[in-house]
């Protein structure tokens, strides 16, 4: 009778993800078509949709994204994963939005899942988790060339290939992006924060026979951003060089997926990546006794200053008062005036990091009621750094993981998971998260979640031993340095040393929450309260260095996430955020906007035109509203048996306030036209 | 016999007709591959009371034939007597039409809008859903264009299977949803896999075609089973022992409903069993 020969078992309920409605957590997907409505050219502009998440340019040219965010710098308090690889940095822990290997037109969806899930992937998935996960080569059919151009010095470029093979398919992706940042100049001075990025991201899956697949994946980014000059660094002296970065970045990772049966697979995953940032600039120094540039600026990279420093328990005022009458440091301001010629030093920030990660998953189908993953991991991840660490610093850790999802009732979902972890900076501890969803009726349920999480020390917050070197001298000092400075190589006086004491930083919290589904709409509501303690909020920068675990941050609030499709060609989403946050350090507040919301809505016009347009809300960062409406319009259409599309987006500030620091203006709109050709 | 004698016996056979003819046996002969189906089917005729029907062993001695699949709906219309093909393909039907013969079918699958009423039922949150077609298909390219529902039809030509794969990854990622009708050119066993691990990965939830498919891990599918098949054969030789023509061809009126609760809860379907799915749709409109 009907299909005589039925197929066998191909789709296990091993490998099936577990619905939102049974999800211990509350959970945003942002997959490609919303990518591509949003009008986003940055990857990290997408997460605007994120009901709680902070998504800016604080820096000029460096985004801080943040889910209940606080710090404007040095978001360190998410993880973030690219096809599971862990994009949080060991050495100071950041996620570089700027340099990830991946253009957005890789991006097949994006999974949040909002709030502590330590449980499920370790320390550090501290506030939220971000999944990025990029398109499967045996899902693209295509080549694609894309340029796009705009004002504000946009210029990007993007090339991707795909091919299949008998047992597999592959796919390799080439992009630049480039602009000019913030266009509005700030104190009569034009920023320096514009940035070019060239990215490469490869993938290639076989599959050895019905039971096995292997998946590889390698890439890579560099990046050049120009960076402002540190108020600290102005105060001494004047930039001659202003700050440069330049990263690279590379990975490589394997992926074997083998399914025992139809309830039963295991993954074995394996990556490394490495990652080089160095900032270089160069700075004449003014004499601190005279206020005039000349050669007394030396005594800043002198010994003598060094030692006092160190004597006057690391005060810049005491060491500078200490100096009146220290004889060696007279001794020292007299030999350099003999050099008779500015003191100017070319610097640089660096670090190298590098991560080696081992994983094995099982994921274990026992029945219709009870499911189980779990898995154990191992990592190593090494720091290298003259001006952070004064040397290389490892950290091993050992992880195990399991979760358990159980069928209570019919209608009742128990989630119960945790991860424990040992490394050489935080010793042992363990995260644990509790989750049950009732199915209260069909399309309709609400949950309960407790977890806790941990973030833990980063190498340099434990290990930090910050050496700013003069390197690149005149030759007059370079080739007298010992003679002059008293030391070779000669450093920046002020040093900061970590304890190595530091805590990590905690959070608890608990949420219940709502997800239901109507005609044509889906709605999620969640309620919650975080206590964030122990948190490291003051400045761990080489000039200023306050290690304590001092911090304390509370969040009380409602999150909301509405998709509507009133027809068939329209989608309205729409997502919002109430949140009362209390801090004991000012700094913790500065991106914790009260209100916040963004309204996207598409329109397919035709089969060819596209119109769609976002609002963006978050009152406010740092005492600034931030409020920006998007448009974009797009064509598509082929020519023979190629597919061009034509897209034009406009991005408009509603206000004229800065982007949370003073600094940070736009003078005009965004704007760009884009053509993509599909072959 | 006077004449107004004559005329009351007239008067009284003609009322008496249709009676006298409904206790008429109707000579049926059942041509089907060897197999459980065929002897289940062959019983559940035997065991009908309404219409009465006596089936005979020569083909020659039948009013009607029933023949079940395509290969035996060929070889029954060399007999060249009306004939019923059951679960045959709709093209199969056509193509005997053209050549003349008496023929109509119950045709293999089930119709779209049921489908398609299942899908709205189980995804309320679905509006675009692409169709995929082929030649062979159940279901034409008019029906689906005639659809005039709340939902978003596309539909997907795809002339055989080497195209499909392609067809898949370029239109896929539009669509909420992909409904399949019975096509035993493009879905079968070798084309299953690509299907539902490219919707898998995508996450678009396939429906259909059929039982098997949702066993293999499409989300739910309406089908003819057995029993369906054999209450729309036994309202077409009611039809057929009542008028001597054979009934239009069509689906199944009453499907049953296979779901695989395991992929429709990992798709956070309304429903994902199928007793509250089946009482869902009937309670809707």
């Amino acid at each position: 009778m009907p299909l005589a020969d039925a197929p066998a078992m191909v789709l296990t309920p091993a490998r099936l993800s577990q619905p939102q409605s049974e999800a211990p957590a509350s959970v945003t997907v942002i997959d490609r078509n919303l990518i591509e409505a949003s009008g986003a050219r940055e990857l990290y502009e997408v997460l605007r949709l994120v009901p709680g998440m902070s998504a800016v340019k604080v820096d000029g040219n460096v985004p801080t994204v943040a889910y209940h965010g606080t710090q404007a710098r040095d978001s360190r308090r998410m993880l973030v994963l690219l096809d599971g690889r862990s994009q949080y940095q060991p050495g100071l822990a950041r996620v570089n939005w700027n340099d990830m290997p991946v253009d957005i037109r890789d991006v097949e969806r994006i999974e949040v899942t909002r709030g502590p899930a330590a449980a499920a992937y370790g320390a550090n998935a501290f506030t939220a988790v971000i999944n990025i996960i990029t398109r499967d080569p045996r899902d693209i059919s295509k080549h694609t060339l894309a340029i796009q151009g705009g004002n504000n010095g946009i210029r990007d470029g993007y090339a991707s290939a795909a091919g299949r093979t008998d047992s597999g398919a592959w796919r390799a992706s080439l992009s630049r992006r480039a602009d000019d940042g913030y266009d509005e100049p700030f104190e009569g001075r034009e920023l320096n924060d514009a940035k070019r990025i060239e990215t490469l991201n490869g993938e290639w899956v076989h599959e050895l026979d019905g039971q096995n697949t292997l998946i590889l994946q390698a890439g890579g980014s560099q990046s050049r951003l120009e960076r402002q000059q540190e108020a600290g660094v102005q105060d001494l002296g004047s930039y001659q060089q202003d700050p440069v970065q330049q990263g690279q970045r590379t990975f490589a990772s394997v992926q074997w997926q083998h399914t025992f049966n139809q309830s039963h697979q295991l993954q074995v995953t394996s990556y490394g990546q490495y990652t080089r940032d160095v900032t270089d600039f160069s700075v004449c120094y003014r004499d601190p006794l005279t206020g005039q540039f000349g050669p007394g600026g030396g005594v800043l990279f002198s010994r003598e200053l060094r030692e006092l420093y160190l004597e006057n328990d690391r005060d810049v005022g005491a060491t500078f008062a200490a100096a009146q009458t220290d004889p060696d440091f007279a001794n020292r301001y007299a030999t350099l005036q003999a050099a008779n010629a500015p003191f100017c030093a070319g610097s640089a920030l660096d670090i190298e990091e590098e991560r080696y990660d081992l994983e094995i998953q099982d994921t274990l189908q026992m029945g219709d009621r009870v499911r189980l993953v779990s898995g154990l991991n191992l990592r190593h991840d090494r720091v290298s750094s003259d001006s952070y660490l004064s040397g290389t610093y490892d950290n091993v850790s050992y992880r195990a993981f399991g979760n358990l999802a159980v069928d209570l009732l019919r209608p009742l979902t128990l989630n119960l998971g945790g991860y424990w972890e040992r490394d050489r900076i935080s010793g042992q501890h363990f995260s644990p998260r509790l989750g049950l969803n009732w199915r209260a009726a069909p399309g309709h349920s609400f949950r309960y979640v407790f977890s806790k999480a941990l973030r833990t020390p980063d190498i340099y917050e434990d290990q930090a031993r910050t050496n700013i070197r003069a390197r690149e001298l005149s030759p007059l000092f370079a080739a007298n340095t010992e003679a002059l400075l008293g030391w070779s190589p000669a450093n920046f006086f002020i040093t900061q040393t970590s304890p190595g004491t530091l805590k990590p930083e905690r959070i608890r919290s608990w949420e219940l929450g709502y997800y239901g589904q109507f005609s044509g709409l889906e709605l999620d509501v969640r309620y919650f309260q975080e206590a964030l303690t122990d948190l490291l909020s003051h400045a761990l920068n080489p000039f200023e260095f306050e290690p304590n675990n001092e911090g304390r941050v509370d969040h009380q609030g409602t999150e909301a996430q509405l998709s509507w499709r009133p027809g068939v060609n329209h989608l309205l989403r729409l997502t919002g955020a109430h949140i009362h946050t209390r801090v004991n350090k000012k700094t913790e507040g500065r991106l914790a906007a009260r209100d916040s919301a963004s309204a996207l809505w598409a329109w397919q016009l035709s089969d060819n035109w596209g119109l769609s347009s976002a609002y963006y809300l978050a009152n406010d960062y740092n005492d600034n509203v931030f409020e920006r409406v998007d448009l974009q319009v797009r064509l598509r259409h082929r020519v023979g048996g190629t597919e061009l599309e034509w897209k034009g987006v406009v991005q408009h500030a509603l206000n004229k306030q800065p982007v949370v620091f003073q600094e940070n203006r736009y003078q005009e709109d965004r704007f760009w036209l884009g053509l993509a050709v599909r072959i | 016999m006077n004449r107004q004698g004559r005329l009351i016996l007239l008067v009284w056979l003609a009322w008496l007709a249709p009676s006298l003819c409904a206790q008429t046996l109707l000579p049926i002969h059942v041509l089907a591959d060897e197999g459980p189906f065929r002897d289940s089917f062959i019983q559940a005729l035997d065991a009908a009371a309404i219409p009465p029907l006596t089936r005979v062993a020569d083909p020659q001695q039948a009013e009607l034939l029933i023949a079940i699949g395509d290969r035996q709906f060929r070889r029954a219309q060399k007999l060249d007597k009306p004939l019923l093909g059951v679960y045959v393909s709709r093209s199969a039907v056509a193509l005997a039409q053209r050549k003349r013969c008496q023929c109509q079918g119950i045709w293999a699958g089930v119709a779209l809008h049921d489908q398609l009423a299942m899908l709205e039922v189980m995804m309320p949150l679905a509006r675009r859903v692409g169709v995929i077609v082929g030649p062979e298909s159940a279901w034409t390219p008019g029906m689906v264009q005639d659809y005039q529902g709340r939902l978003g039809l596309t539909l997907l030509p795809v002339s055989s299977v080497e195209v499909l794969g392609d067809r898949l990854r370029e239109r896929l990622a539009d669509f909420d949803a992909l409904l399949l009708p019975v096509d035993g050119q493009l879905f079968g066993p070798d084309t299953a896999k690509l299907i539902l691990l490219t919707s898998y990965r995508l996450r678009r939830p396939v429906f259909g075609p059929d039982q098997a498919y949702v066993q293999a891990g499409s989300v739910a599918s309406l089908y003819a089973s057995g029993a369906d098949l054999v209450a729309e054969t036994l309202v077409h030789l009611q039809f057929f022992h009542n008028s001597r023509r054979l009934r239009r061809s069509g689906f199944v009126h009453t499907p049953t409903i296979a779901v695989n609760e395991h992929v429709a809860n990992s798709f956070d379907m309304v429903f994902h069993d199928i007793e509250s799915l089946r009482d869902a749709m009937e309670a809707s409109p």
